[in-house]
């Protein structure tokens, strides 16, 4: 069932073992794949080498060896494009205006339970796909119980299901269905349900390759073998079209 | 008759005599004679005394004028000699104050030094004492962590024994404890905690921990609360959603959880309730025991009281001093 769908990829530094083993033990419970756990900046940098497509990284803040987290989230900004939070249980002013300088999209602070986890790793995709920073290491939010998000990073689309993120490849979509308050996604072999509205996913996808066919069909333009009539044929599967829609679906065709 | 002019005064008196003499024998002619040489003597004499005087005056006054000269240049002298002691005194005064100043602000900036130097250290403790508070801080956060995650790892090789499940009742103890720290700390050295902030994300996270397909029902006032009576009071708290989340809901189609906390005349009003099963003093007694002990002892230490309210489910209110 896991094969379209990607698990949302995590790296994690931080240098009490323990605890790096909890945090990857929780997230793995959690449906995310761990890339790998680092306890010092030249092991985590050695690990991205390798796993370019890591969608996260927790950082510690407190690191062993020459550099510190802080410094470390320098180089990442410098090399790649990839979201992180902070982990610390250092909330004093010095270390949050160094901290504020590398934009970290989210903080997480020790000690800390499952839900702040969580809370932060959603704070982060989310500050992220909308090029926000954290600027407030304290700040309180209470968003953590929202089914709905839905995110749209770096050519993926990320739904949140029960307490976790998963990534779909926005290439891989071949339509998405409404479904009351659901909405189902289709790939090739697979079909997955979010408590997602199809408007908010519709929001969150690129309009050149998305297009609404009727109230209830978002479709993939290069999924599209053919049309017959009123419908379309995406993959396996014939996609009606509504009269509403026609004109435009079909002039955006002919433009191909 | 041959006189000499040295003689003029002896001629006088004997001319005189002559002439009295001559007028006693009527030899007028002669007498007058004489008369006339003694008036000549005569007044050349009074000349010559007024000669004398004149030059006697003249020697007099070049004396007086001398005599005052000297007296001026005497008293010019006694000034520039007063003037040339009271500037010696001045002068002297002067050096003295000069100096004295000079002591002082000597002093004075020997003592700015040192009071600059003790202000240095001073600081420098400050700093000190900061940076250890902070260092003790980060300790105690981190180590809580670690025995939360302690507690954490060692459940996931127990799973499904019994064991598992108290390990996690334990680390949620724990955790209700963390979060104390981690608020009270956060807001600086201050030594009280809004319960506002903690409960509600103790509440939230046991939801959270639990999988809870519901929402809480919190309202809870902006009181504060000493970290002496906080920690007990997390424990408490975390006690009652436990018990709820864990027994309570069984079988029951719209759970909800409700939970107000209010401040009134130093009093804390904590009314807990949901819409479970409930439970009778036995069942509770053996399903979680250690549970309901622990509520009971945490309420004695804060000298509080609680009751449990007659309703479906179960509704406790707890009542606390806060001063």
């Amino acid at each position: 069932m896991v094969n379209d769908i990607t698990k949302v990829k995590l790296l994690i530094v931080e240098d009490e073992i323990l605890l790096a083993n909890d945090i990857a033990n929780k997230l793995s419970d959690n449906n995310y794949h761990i890339v790998g756990m680092a306890d010092t900046a030249k092991k985590a940098l050695d690990i991205l080498a390798n796993n370019q497509d890591t969608d996260i990284i927790i950082l510690d803040i407190m690191l062993k060896g020459e550099f510190d987290g802080i410094e470390l989230a320098g180089f990442i900004n410098d090399k790649y494009n990839i979201p992180f939070l902070f982990l610390s249980s250092h909330a004093d002013s010095h270390i949050i205006e160094r901290a504020k300088k590398v934009k970290p999209h989210a903080y997480l602070l020790k000690p800390f339970n499952d839900r702040q986890v969580s809370i932060a790793i959603e704070l982060a995709l989310k500050n992220f796909s909308n090029k926000a920073f954290e600027n407030e290491m304290l700040s309180k939010r209470d968003f953590g119980t929202t089914e709905n998000q839905v995110l749209h990073i770096k050519n993926s689309l990320f739904l949140k299901k029960n307490h976790h993120f998963e990534r779909v490849n926005l290439q891989e979509i071949h339509f998405l269905k409404a479904d009351s308050n659901y909405c189902s996604v289709h790939t090739e072999s697979d079909r997955f349900v979010y408590s997602v509205g199809l408007n908010k996913v519709e929001e969150q996808l690129p309009k050149e390759r998305f297009i609404r066919v009727h109230r209830s069909y978002v479709v993939n333009i290069n999924s599209v073998n053919g049309f017959e009539g009123n419908m379309l044929f995406v993959g396996n599967n014939k996609i009606p079209v509504s009269k509403t829609h026609k004109e435009d679906v079909f002039r955006r065709f002919k433009t191909i | 008759m041959a006189h000499q002019a040295g003689l003029k005064e002896q001629i006088s008196d004997f001319s005189r005599k002559l002439t009295d003499f001559y007028k006693e024998r009527k030899y007028f002619d002669k007498a007058l004679n004489y008369l006339e040489v003694n008036r000549i003597y005569q007044d050349s004499l009074v000349n010559k005394a007024s000669i004398q005087e004149i030059e006697q005056i003249k020697a007099r006054y070049q004396i007086d004028k001398r005599e005052t000269e000297i007296e001026l240049l005497n008293t010019k002298t006694a000034n520039q000699k007063n003037q040339m002691i009271w500037l010696a005194i001045g002068i002297l005064i002067f050096s003295l104050l000069a100096y004295m100043l000079f002591r002082s602000n000597k002093a004075t900036k020997k003592v700015n030094k040192r009071v600059s130097s003790q202000n240095v250290i001073i600081e420098r403790r400050e700093q000190e004492k900061a940076l250890l508070l902070k260092e003790l801080n980060h300790r105690v956060k981190n180590n809580l962590q670690m025995i939360s995650s302690l507690l954490n790892l060692q459940s996931r090789e127990l799973s499904d024994h019994p064991a598992q499940e108290a390990l996690l009742t334990g680390k949620n103890r724990v955790e209700a404890l963390s979060l104390v720290h981690r608020k009270l700390y956060q807001e600086g050295t201050e030594t009280k905690v809004v319960l506002k902030d903690y409960i509600e994300e103790l509440v939230l996270g046991l939801f959270y921990g639990y999988n809870a397909s519901f929402k809480p029902e919190l309202d809870i006032d902006n009181s504060s609360i000493s970290i002496d009576k906080a920690i007990p009071l997390a424990l408490i708290v975390n006690e009652m959603v436990v018990n709820s989340l864990k027994y309570a809901y069984k079988d029951i189609e719209s759970p909800n959880f409700k939970m107000t906390l209010r401040e009134e005349n130093n009093q804390l009003e904590l009314h807990i309730s949901d819409n479970g099963i409930g439970f009778t003093e036995q069942e509770g007694g053996k399903a979680n025991s250690f549970g309901l002990k622990l509520i009971k002892s945490l309420i004695e230490q804060l000298d509080g009281s609680i009751k449990r309210v007659k309703s479906e489910g179960t509704q406790w209110k707890i009542t606390i001093p806060n001063n």
